[in-house]
């Protein structure tokens, strides 16, 4: 498709690389707003010309900002909904979940046809939108409604760098219940100093420590509480550097690690379609500084942005609708995206 | 992050001005065709880093300054426009265009003339590369201004150690300032041998405290006020930004503007592209991402990921065509397209799109623009290599070169340190001739002078190509020996020396005027014992200078002729002073130790210098025991102690035949 | 059991007050009275507070005498050791040659003409830290200025030129700004190897030095230096910048000169250098090169805080000054002693003695007189209806009737006549004003004293 027809998503990437739109509920927030405007105003009259027009915008996302997930998930699960409404339109479908035989049985129906013209799609489909719209707003609120069931009275929670998330969680915890955080400084951008900064407002007890105690302080720890940035098919994690480590730290001691995720987060690609592209490395400037002299030409300084977190030190996911086992992710994603789109 | 800071631009849009010519010979033979906003820096035309760091910067408008290859630079731009390239979403780009300028200073007084800067803008030299975020600075220069009516600019500085390849060495800078970043003095260095810098006492006196920076890098970006371009305008003589910085500083009163200085800090990072070593390190830090988020492998205007990025810094395109026996080492960029074939070593190269590389090639430190062809058994390192070009197998290009657009060479050949370019340059004398394709071309410096410009000039084009070695050129004096003198580290004048100067010169003069009124040589005599006793000399020194005055003297009173005779003539002239100053051992060795010290300054000395010895023999001013003496003691590698030799053999044979004569 | 001990005090009491002669003239300058005591007890006192036990004393031959006799009298604890010099044109360089053999560590020298409640614990720790070769304390220029005593001269004070590393607070550069003319010429090997450094003008240099024991060694060497601050301190400054020559073990070297150079003398424990080397701690980023730039030779400065009082009283109006805040400041220089205003065999039948006065030992002041702000030194007399207003009195000074005296300076031994109205004078030693004079803005005292220098 030319450039000049995907403006809209243009304007998405520039926006996120200028970091105009920074945090994943920013972007997810602009790219409901993409679509919206591409339904309602769009050039399309099939159910088929609306995911062609779909897929090309995900492809471009895709080759432009290979780690940004958030956006590739919300269009891909928009494609669901649209197939989804174009089946219950024109045939009679078993609603309500599928069963596990079926999902297996059933092979990809290649040959379905969405080119019939639906008058009704549009109105629906952005009745839907307005729903899901409605679900994005309030999902970190949902995820935190939920905080009383896992902190108790007197815990020591520990946490890594900011998230927004997370954030909210143990504030809404700190209404009702007495409790301790321990807060990971993470290294190199020190965003837990901000995270701690902002939960002593709330009157929780805060302690930062450096990424080095982290395991000197995990056998005092009960639980840890993390956001991510997407969590990948397999149940593993696209995190924030330094996560791996607490992982490991607390599997050592036996400490369960609780994710709080987004169900945009949820990607249905397992450690990205081309395995190099996984991580960035950002400027080095933040490891070492550039006014270190000479050093700099003869030293190769490498500050990946992300950590991979394998599904086994994961115990537990918090969405919007409960908590889930890394196992089950793939359930989850069965009901959020049609396996047709996984490969675009 | 999510929201901008927009402070600063509520009603005026923020602007920026970018010089894009670039005034100079630097880059021929490469810019013979291409202008250098479009010299490819990681195969990215350089015009792009610096709209995208502008637009990533928070500019909303940018002047484009033209002079050359107009047309060229307006096609690149509306091509970007058009491939919606990052900056063009969020920036305004116009291209002003003016056929006269002849420098920087010229654009500014054109730019002044059509009255399109409103307020406070950002300037910029061809070149330039960064990913600062340039609003903070603005909103900095803006409250500076309300604080300091005269505030003119505020000069960019980056951070970064000494012997670090980051800087230019050819552009080492000064810079004196006081506690609140306003600029007291501004001096690049370069590559000047004087082994002093000269701080002003009233500006240290003036200030409680002023801190002397010599670790900071100019990243040739200003935020400017609007009083800049009429500054310019009024003085004829800024020609580049630094004539301008120098001027307003030395005349701060007159012209009652002042300048700041802005350090970057953190992950902020922006230089410029004035010559090939600035090229060579600018490339190699992009590679090493200092320069994030423009990287390569997230397109820096394209927004495409053009290329991944492996271990060892390895951005490799997709499409790239590579075999099992070839490596790409570490620090290499591979653009689309590209083929190498077996048993080929890249490392530290950028290698451009289409590029066909053939067996056994080693390539290293270098770069190599898009469609050339480099044929097998290649040995190519720190060169640059133009786009469209041929290289025929057992070729060995090493040791900074630089080859243009469309250069063919033949088999075999070997190119050290040239420039080529493939078309016939207009001076046919200055050219030599490869072949067809193929001509080496000279750029003339303006030396034939005396010979220390010369080598300044040859050294400035040393440090301004291709960073070959690994140490510094001008580093090895960093620390001094302690057996060098006092005068070397002291910074009081004391007397002592001075004394002893004055007094050499006191010698001179009275000689000269001696010898050109005819004066009595008791006379001169006497001026020298009373300018001895003005100057409390002793009398080893009176000796030594009184030789080593005349020893001066042909070149003051004989200006042009041969030295020996005019040496000669004053000789004969002040056969009594010698008489009454050379009477004793010590006197001699005085004498001698003159004439040594002459003559390793002074080549005209140097020559003759056994003629002289021979006349002070035969006058029995000097005895051959102390001049035997005192030749055992002198070094035996240099050139003075060659010339001696002869006589002194002569000499010792005389004595031995003297001697033998006696017994 | 013989400790060594770490550092040996050395007070340099021998200058000759040059800058303020028209009160120095015959009377040792350590022995002026300020407050309550005289100059040099501010030192000794300061050192004896700190837990120095011993002190070296240098003196004047022909002053020792009055100088042990006054200092008897404090009831000091620590043990003084005078040592005195002969020549007058000593420099303070000559005084430390004079007295080496009695040091056997580092150094701590101090002036005696220093008044501070600066801790000297910092400078010390300085030196402890880095192990320097020399440290010095800098000083805050004090802000408030006085009417002086004496004719309407503009003082200048001498400034100097202080260049510090900003990273490492290396002393990299110290001259006086009168050594210049118009412009300071810098080493361009220094401005390379301290890429940043700040240049002070604006700091006085307190001449409270730390040296280590190879510096006096040295000196014994280069006879050519006369004074600690003018020269020697720029030499041994300058002398960072230098590495010591590589030994060619394969050549045999004539040794042509006599003296050796300074690394024969400065010469580094071989198990500090490797502490060093083995642990990570490095002074400065920026470059490549090994903690302090390997330098063996490293001067420090110690920059005293913002509200630290300290002056030298070495010109006019400082003296002036510290004695009319000397009450003020008291408490903190005499780290927190009582204050005894008035002495106890001060006969004082006057009643208008105002609370900021200060009356030595056996001073007579007769009834009906008023004294306000002012200092009055042992044996003084003052007799009925004088006015004595912000003025200080040396000792023995005889004032008649109805005489009025008002910021003023009166040197041993002078009397003043009745009826006499003097104001903003000087009044030299042993002078003799007569009756009903009136002075104002004047120097008193024999003529040919003022050529006294």
């Amino acid at each position: 498709m030319l450039e000049t027809e995907l403006v809209d998503v243009i304007n998405l990437i520039s926006d996120i690389r200028h970091g105009k739109v920074y945090t994943s509920y920013d972007v997810a927030i602009h790219t409901e707003q993409l679509i919206e405007k591409l339904i309602s105003e769009g050039q399309w009259n099939t159910a088929e010309d609306l995911m062609v027009l779909i897929k090309a915008r995900i492809n471009r996302i895709m080759s432009a900002l290979p780690q940004e997930s958030t956006p590739v998930n919300i269009m891909r699960h928009i494609l669901k909904i649209i197939r989804e409404l174009y089946d219950t339109g024109f045939k009679y479908k078993s609603e309500g979940q599928q069963s596990l035989h079926h999902l297996i049985t059933s092979n990809v129906d290649n040959a379905e046809d969405y080119s019939k013209p639906l008058p009704s799609l549009r109105s629906s489909l952005l009745d839907h939108l307005a729903e899901y719209k409605t679900g994005l707003e309030l999902s970190t609120d949902n995820i935190a409604t939920q905080a009383l069931e896992h902190i108790h009275a007197d815990e020591i929670i520990l946490t890594v760098g900011k998230s927004n998330t997370v954030e909210k969680f143990l504030k809404h915890a700190a209404e009702k219940r007495k409790f301790q955080v321990i807060v990971v400084e993470a290294a190199p951008l020190y965003h837990g100093h901000e995270m701690a900064i902002n939960l002593t407002k709330s009157n929780i007890q805060t302690t930062v420590i450096p990424d080095s105690a982290v395991f000197a302080m995990m056998s005092r720890v009960n639980k840890v509480i993390i956001g991510t940035h997407t969590v990948m098919a397999n149940g593993g994690l696209r995190a924030a550097c330094g996560v791996h480590m607490v992982a490991l730290a607390a599997k050592r001691y036996s400490v369960p690690i609780m994710v709080l995720a987004h169900m945009y987060k949820l990607s249905p690609l397992h450690l990205c379609y081309e395995q190099d592209a996984f991580n960035i490395c950002a400027s080095p400037a933040d490891v070492l500084p550039y006014s270190s002299g000479p050093i700099i030409n003869k030293v190769h300084v490498y500050n990946p942005v992300f950590d991979y977190v394998p599904p086994d030190l994961v115990t537990l996911f918090i969405s919007h609708q409960g908590g889930n086992a890394p196992s089950y992710v793939y359930r989850l994603l069965s009901e959020l995206y049609d396996p047709n789109d996984n490969e675009i | 992050m999510s929201k901008l800071n927009k402070d600063v631009s509520q009603k005026d849009v923020v602007q920026a001005v970018v010089v894009a010519e670039y005034f100079g010979n630097e880059f021929a033979p490469i810019t013979n065709d291409t202008p250098l906003a479009l010299l490819p820096l990681l195969n990215v035309p350089l015009i792009e880093y610096t709209l995208e760091f502008l637009s990533l910067g928070g500019i909303e408008e940018t002047f484009l300054f033209c002079c050359s290859n107009v047309d060229t630079i307006k096609q690149h731009i509306k091509k970007s426009i058009e491939k919606s390239a990052g900056w063009s979403l969020t920036m305004q780009v116009r291209v002003i265009v003016s056929e006269s300028c002849r420098s920087f200073g010229d654009c500014l007084r054109d730019l002044d003339a059509k009255g399109l800067i409103r307020s406070d803008f950002v300037l910029l030299e061809p070149g330039i590369v960064g990913n600062i975020k340039l609003l903070p600075i603005l909103k900095k220069h803006v409250d500076i201004c309300k604080a300091d009516k005269g505030a003119a600019m505020t000069l960019v500085l980056q951070e970064a150690g000494v012997g670090q390849k980051g800087r230019c060495l050819y552009e080492e800078l000064l810079l004196v300032a006081t506690t609140n970043y306003r600029v007291l003095l501004h001096q690049k260095l370069g590559v000047s041998k004087k082994r002093k810098i000269e701080v002003p006492l009233e500006m240290i006196m003036d200030n409680s405290s002023v801190n002397i920076y010599h670790n900071l890098k100019d990243t040739h970006l200003a935020i400017c006020s609007a009083s800049v371009l009429p500054l310019f305008s009024d003085n004829f003589d800024f020609q580049t930004k630094d004539d301008f910085v120098r001027g307003l500083l030395m005349n701060e009163e007159i012209l009652g503007s002042t300048i700041y200085w802005h350090r970057i800090s953190g992950s902020e990072y922006a230089a410029a592209v004035t010559n090939w070593r600035m090229y060579q390190s600018i490339s190699r830090d992009i590679l090493h991402r200092w320069l994030y988020p423009l990287v390569p492998d997230m397109g820096i205007s394209s927004q495409h990921r053009n290329y991944v990025h492996l271990q060892n810094n390895i951005y490799r395109s997709k499409d790239v065509h590579l075999t099992q026996n070839s490596s790409l080492i570490e620090d290499v960029i591979i653009g689309s397209g590209t083929s190498v074939a077996d048993k080929t070593n890249v490392s530290r190269s950028i290698i451009g799109e289409s590029v066909k590389i053939g067996k056994n090639v080693v390539i290293e430190d270098s770069y190599v623009f898009s469609n050339t062809v480099i044929k097998d058994h290649c040995d190519i390192k720190h060169s640059v290599i133009g786009h469209d070009c041929v290289i025929e197998p057992q070729c060995k290009i090493t040791q900074a070169c630089i080859l243009g657009d469309g250069v063919k060479l033949h088999k075999k050949t070997v190119i050290e340190n040239e420039l080529i370019q493939s078309q016939k340059p207009k001076d046919e004398l200055l050219t030599n001739k490869l072949n067809e394709k193929a001509y080496k071309l000279k750029i003339q410096n303006c030396s034939t002078e005396i010979s220390d410009s010369e080598e300044d000039g040859l050294l400035s084009r040393k440090l301004l190509r291709l960073h070959i070695h690994e140490e510094d050129v001008p580093s090895d004096d960093e620390s001094f020996k302690s057996t060098d003198s006092e005068d070397e580290l002291s910074y009081t004048t004391s007397p002592v020396p001075d004394d002893t100067n004055l007094f050499l010169n006191e010698v001179i003069d009275s000689l000269a005027r001696g010898f050109e009124d005819k004066l009595q040589c008791d006379n001169l005599i006497l001026e020298i014992n009373s300018s001895r006793y003005a100057y409390n000399v002793t009398v080893k020194e009176v000796n030594f200078n009184v030789v080593k005055a005349i020893l001066t003297l042909p070149f003051q009173l004989f200006v042009g002729q041969a030295y020996l005779q005019s040496l000669r003539l004053l000789l004969v002239y002040f056969s009594p002073i010698l008489t009454n100053y050379l009477r004793n051992v010590s006197a001699m060795g005085d004498c001698l130790q003159a004439i040594e010290e002459f003559a390793s300054t002074n080549n005209e000395l140097n020559e003759c210098v056994a003629a002289v010895l021979n006349w002070f023999y035969d006058k029995d001013y000097l005895s051959e025991e102390v001049i035997l003496d005192w030749f055992s003691s002198i070094d035996s590698n240099t050139r003075f102690y060659a010339r001696v030799q002869p006589f002194t053999n002569w000499l010792q044979q005389a004595e031995e035949a003297s001697s033998s004569g006696d017994e | 059991m013989a400790f060594k001990q770490e550092f040996q005090a050395v007070i340099l009491a021998a200058g000759k007050g040059s800058r303020m002669h028209e009160i120095t003239a015959g009377k040792p300058k350590c022995l002026l009275p300020i407050g309550n005591k005289p100059l040099v007890w501010y030192p000794i006192h300061k050192l004896q507070h700190i837990g120095f036990t011993d002190v070296i004393l240098i003196i004047f031959e022909n002053q020792k005498v009055e100088i042990q006799n006054a200092l008897d009298k404090l009831g000091l604890l620590i043990k003084i050791e005078y040592v005195t010099v002969k020549n007058e044109d000593q420099g303070t360089a000559d005084s430390l040659r004079s007295i080496h053999d009695k040091i056997h560590s580092d150094v701590l020298i101090l002036s005696c003409d220093f008044v501070s409640d600066v801790n000297l614990g910092g400078i010390l720790n300085l030196f402890r830290m880095h192990n320097a070769s020399l440290c010095a304390l800098l000083l805050n220029t004090p802000t408030n200025q006085v009417a002086v005593p004496g004719p309407k001269i503009k003082y200048k004070p001498e400034r100097d030129l202080i260049g510090l590393d900003a990273q490492t607070n290396r002393l990299v550069f110290l001259a006086s700004a009168s050594d210049f003319e118009s412009s300071v010429s810098l080493p361009k090997a220094l401005i390379r190897k301290h890429t940043s450094i700040t240049m002070h003008s604006n700091l006085i240099d307190s001449h409270v030095y730390v040296l280590k024991h190879w510096i006096i060694q040295y000196l014994q060497q280069e006879s050519s230096i006369s004074t600690i601050k003018g020269e020697l301190l720029p030499h041994i400054i300058k002398k960072q910048l230098l590495k010591p020559t590589k030994v060619d073990y394969n050549v045999s070297t004539l040794n042509t000169s006599d003296k050796n150079d300074i690394f024969a003398f400065a010469k580094e424990s071989d198990l500090d250098l490797r502490i060093r080397n083995a642990s990570g701690f490095n002074d400065h980023y920026g470059d490549l090169k090994s903690s302090y730039h390997d330098d063996i030779i490293r001067c420090f400065a110690y920059i005293a805080e913002p509200e630290v009082f300290g002056i030298r009283v070495n010109n006019l109006p400082a003296y002036y000054n510290i004695n009319l805040q000397i009450i003020d400041k008291w408490k903190k220089l005499s780290n927190e002693k009582e204050l005894v205003r008035i002495d106890s065999s001060a006969d004082i039948q006057s009643s208008q003695v105002d609370d900021k006065c200060i009356v030595w030992d056996s001073c007579k002041l007769s009834e009906k007189t008023s004294f306000k702000n002012s200092v009055l030194g042992s044996t003084c007399e003052v007799q009925k209806f004088s006015r004595i207003f912000n003025s200080v009195v040396m000792n023995n000074v005889t004032i008649e009737e109805k005489v009025a005296l008002e910021n003023c300076i009166v040197c041993n031994g002078a009397v003043i006549k009745s009826g006499s109205t003097i104001k903003n004078c000087i009044i030299g030693s042993q002078h003799l004003v007569p009756e009903e004079s009136v002075h104002t803005n004047e120097i008193l005292t024999v003529a040919d004293r003022l050529m006294e220098l």
